[in-house]
């Protein structure tokens, strides 16, 4: 044996003597009774639950089904007690309640007494679950309760299973009816869609005439409007005509009265002008007179103005003899010729003579004017006479017109009036009409909106209609057209719609099989901490010789190792041969349990090294709790709070648990490597902080040598 | 078949060990231990020649096992103790003076497994002491005999396949430091030599410790009675030291 891996003394001292041989078989079958023990117990409770007392009530009082009696709770019972799943105790209703409040069962089902008639209901106006009623009582056993829990969902789902068959059997049936149903609304759904089409072109004539009405009552209402403001002018200018019509009544009065008074003077210009007439022909005979009288005298005085230039000349030549006596001093030329020269310039000249020649030629053409408008003027007023008493007897005549003229006047103002008041009747009515038509107008374009979307509508009812029918097709398309063959198939199928097939990758036996991955490592680090108390884990005579601190360290670990094989060696025989436990490697398994055993076993010698023997243990078993619960091993981690989740990747029992759930059950993978690898990594560390610790311990202190505190 | 050379320094007594002829194994000036339970020993001065045999008389309590263990580089004094043993500075040096200081006698440091025989105990040390490579064979009779010859002296050697509770107290006692010598001590300590209670045999633990230290391994023993180099005899008359001590404090004789 080399010298390293001398066990020394510490485990030859316990060859002597019964006590120290019962502590070796202590420290290797204390294992032996958290692992095998534990596991042989728990190996296949739910395999032994038909010794599991369970009271059975039906109170079922059954019901019909399409006229046949139907006792469904009856079967159910039958079929319960037949199955054997559980220890069934068909009893009465009171023996059960006592029965699960005094623990003789652990749960009572009842079957109520409405089970068949709720059945039946399935198929009827209101359908009912129907109920199998489970009294627990966890203070009996609540892991009981909940096995009872789990063998009452299969309870269930059977029943449910066949109950659920002959209720979805009618309801195919029903569904057969409603295919052909459904097939008849399809036909109708056509129809009415056909009716559709119709219903629309209808309204949308009905809704172009709208249109069209509205148009037209717009016009009226336009119209009408215009016609009141007419109405309106006929009313002011039949006022006029009543006012104007007076006023020709009161002028034609007065011009009969004026036409009176005119025939009355024209009478008397009648007399006169007969007067006149008789004047002026007297006149007409007196002016021809003057004319004739005129035309001699102005024949005479012409030749007197002929005359008169002899005379000049005769003058000028006794001017100039007396001229010239005068010259010769003749005082009486001279004065002759003096008084001749005034009397010469008091003759008129050639020109005044000319002119008065034409003004008595004038004179004389006028006065024969005169007479010929004297003439004239007797005629005229002999006409002027005639004239005069035809106005006479004409303004009589229009005197009296005018007067009839007056008296029509007065009619028509009359008639005038009656015309106002008339077409103030009217303008009344038309400003009526004219309300009635606007609103007729907008009545008339509601109407056309309305049809419009009725129109609009309609189209839409014709493509609603259409698509029902086209989905009422397609319903009943969908309906299964099923024999009965078929029908019973899927009612069947319909009932349990899924059924459940797993395939494992790995699959454990059972309940203890499950459990053996984590009840071996917890007994191998228990077996660890037995083994530790009474192996010492740093022995002290090693640490007084001059061996390093690895050799100390080893000359404790060594012996420990060895009983941790014997706890291997006899918990996984007694585990495979005596609980019946299969690993899938047996050599992966047992040289992983040994890696196991070894990193608790350095695991806690490095604890008791660091922290001394007493604080040591407290450590250890702190560790054994934290990795009780955070290992993994009896519900999956992720359901345990977050502390122990945060913790669980970091305890070597989870890797422990892991690993063993591998070798075991088969389906190695990297988390088997990966376990191995951090339990190696946690074995080699742990020795290796011991043997530095062992180094340090070779120096000891007064509490070491005199501790306060040793167990 | 042991590789160990069976004991050869205690044979050959005139071979030089350790430092060149060190005048003084231990020199202990102003040397104290307290605790937080309190003063454990000190202040102790010390100057132990090589070769020579200490007798450290002291009260049980009274801090001899820590002294001793202190001297043997097993224990740390406190600040301000200057202590050199084996021409090697302490604490500081605590590796290579427990390279070449041994313990005995110690409880709780060195007791002896009862129900194992002298064989496995002695086949245990050797191995510890061994470089790890090597095999170490079981311990038979004449094996034990060349290691334990020089310690037992006159003294008939038990039978390596005794158990160690069929031992003698002076024969455990014995063993003990024929355990300690197999690691060829320059200086050896041996705490509470009167867990041999009979007196006699007490004797036989002196003289056998004298003869040792006459090889030149300095032996450094404590015991409780104050009288007791005066109640045995000696070939040289061994120095004491008498602690007394903290609350410890008897008037010595």
């Amino acid at each position: 044996m080399l010298a390293l891996t001398s066990t020394g003394t510490e485990l030859r001292r316990f060859r002597r003597g019964l006590l120290p041989k019962l502590a070796v078989g202590a420290m290797i079958f204390i294992p032996l009774l958290y692992g095998a023990l534990y596991l042989w117990a728990f190996w296949d409770p739910t395999g032994h639950l038909d010794q599991l007392p369970v009271a059975l009530v039906d109170a079922d009082q059954g019901s019909t089904l399409d006229g046949v009696a139907l006792h469904a709770g009856t079967d159910v019972a039958t079929r319960l007690l037949d199955s054997g799943d559980l220890d069934w105790h068909l009893t009465d209703a009171k023996d059960a309640a006592d029965g699960v409040a005094n623990g003789t069962y652990y749960f009572a089902v009842t079957v109520p007494a409405e089970f068949s008639a709720d059945i039946a209901s399935a198929g009827g106006a209101d359908p009912t679950s129907a109920q199998l009623l489970v009294t627990y009582n966890d203070a009996n056993s609540f892991l009981a309760s909940t096995l009872g829990r789990s063998a009452m969902t299969q309870v269930r789902d059977a029943v449910a299973a066949t109950i659920g068959e002959q209720g979805v059997d009618q309801v195919l049936v029903g569904l057969g009816s409603a295919r052909d149903g459904f097939a008849q609304a399809s036909d109708g759904a056509l129809t009415l869609r056909a009716a559709g089409g119709q219903l629309a072109d209808g309204a949308q004539q009905v809704a172009d005439g709208a249109t069209s009405a509205a148009t037209g009552a717009a016009a009226l209402a336009d119209g009408s409007k215009q016609l009141v403001s007419g109405s309106s002018a006929l009313t002011a200018g039949a006022q006029k005509l009543a006012d104007g019509a007076g006023a020709l009544s009161t002028g034609a009065s007065s011009a009969a009265s004026g036409a009176a008074q005119v025939s009355a003077g024209a009478g008397r210009l009648a007399d006169g002008a007969s007067s006149a007439a008789t004047s002026s022909a007297t006149l007409a005979a007196g002016a021809a007179q003057v004319a004739t009288g005129v035309h001699s005298a102005t024949g005479q005085v012409g030749q007197l103005a002929a005359s008169l230039p002899a005379l000049q000349t005769g003058l000028t030549s006794i001017g100039a003899y007396l001229g010239a006596h005068a010259a010769a001093g003749d005082t009486t030329a001279a004065q002759l010729l003096t008084g001749l020269q005034s009397a010469s310039a008091a003759l008129p000249s050639t020109a005044t003579v000319a002119a008065m020649s034409s003004q008595l030629a004038a004179l004389d053409t006028g006065a024969g004017k005169v007479a010929a408008g004297a003439t004239q003027l007797s005629s005229g007023l002999g006409t002027l006479s005639t004239g005069a008493n035809d106005l006479r007897s004409g303004s009589a005549q229009l005197a009296a017109g005018t007067q009839s003229v007056a008296d029509g006047a007065g009619t028509l103002a009359t008639g005038a009036g009656s015309l106002v008041t008339g077409t103030s009747q009217l303008a009344q009515g038309t400003t009526r009409l004219a309300t009635g038509a606007s609103e007729l107008a907008a009545g008339t374009t509601t109407l056309a909106d309305g049809a419009s979307q009725v129109a609009d509508g309609t189209v839409q009812l014709e493509g609603g209609a259409q698509t029902l029918a086209d989905g009422l097709t397609t319903g009943a398309a969908a309906i299964p057209d099923d024999t009965t063959d078929v029908r019973t198939q899927r009612a069947t199928t319909i009932a349990s719609p899924v059924a459940l097939e797993s395939t494992s990758v790995a699959a454990a036996q059972g309940f203890g099989e499950g459990f053996a991955p984590f009840f071996i490592p917890l007994a191998l680090f228990v077996g660890s901490l037995i083994t530790w108390l009474l192996l010492r884990p740093l022995p002290s005579r090693a640490l007084a010789t001059p061996a390093s601190g690895l050799r100390a360290t080893l000359a404790g670990f060594l012996p420990a190792m060895v009983i941790g094989i014997g706890q291997v060696a006899v918990m996984i025989a007694v585990i495979h041969f005596g609980v019946g436990l299969q690993m899938a490697t047996t050599a992966g398994t047992i040289a992983f349990t040994l890696l196991i055993v070894a990193t608790f076993l350095a695991l806690q010698q490095m604890l008791t090294a660091v922290m001394g023997p007493a604080a040591g243990k407290v450590a250890i078993l702190a560790l054994l709790m934290l990795q009780l619960a955070s290992s993994g091993g009896t519900y999956p981690v992720e359901t345990t709070p977050a502390f122990f989740q945060a913790i669980h990747p970091l305890l070597p029992m989870s890797y422990a648990v892991t690993g063993l759930r591998e070798v075991i059950t088969g389906g190695m993978d990297a988390r088997l490597w990966g376990a191995v690898a951090y339990l190696g990594a946690v074995l080699l560390g742990s020795l290796a902080i011991t043997s530095w610790r062992a180094g340090r311990l070779r120096t000891w202190s007064l509490e070491r040598l005199h501790p306060a505190i040793s167990i | 078949m042991s590789h160990v050379t069976p004991t050869p320094h205690l044979e050959t007594t005139d071979e030089p060990q350790g430092p060149p002829a060190p005048q003084s194994a231990v020199t202990a000036r102003e040397l104290t231990l307290h605790t937080r339970r309190g003063a454990v020993y000190g202040p102790v001065d010390l100057e132990v020649a090589a070769g020579s045999l200490v007798v450290v008389q002291g009260p049980q309590g009274g801090g001899r096992s820590s002294l001793l263990l202190t001297l043997a580089g097993r224990m740390v004094p406190d600040r301000g103790s200057v202590l050199t043993v084996l021409g090697e500075s302490l604490p500081r040096r605590r590796r290579a003076v427990q390279a070449r200081a041994a313990v005995a006698g110690f409880a709780g440091v060195d007791d002896l497994d009862e129900s194992v025989t002298v064989a496995a105990t002695v086949r245990e040390r050797l191995a510890w002491l061994s470089p790890w490579y090597r095999r170490v064979a079981r311990v038979d009779q004449r094996t034990f005999a060349a290691l334990a010859q020089p310690v037992f002296g006159e003294r008939p050697l038990p039978r390596v396949d005794s158990l160690v509770w069929d031992l003698d107290e002076v024969d455990a006692m014995l063993l003990r430091l024929t355990l300690a010598m197999a690691q060829h001590p320059d200086l050896l300590v041996v705490d509470d030599v009167d867990q041999v209670h009979d007196s006699v045999r007490r004797q036989t633990v002196w003289s056998r410790l004298e003869a040792i230290s006459a090889t030149g391994t300095t032996v450094i023993a404590s015991v409780a009675s104050f009288d007791e180099v005066a109640r045995m005899r000696w070939d040289h008359r061994p120095e004491q030291v008498m602690l007394a001590t903290g609350p410890h404090a008897v008037p010595a004789t």
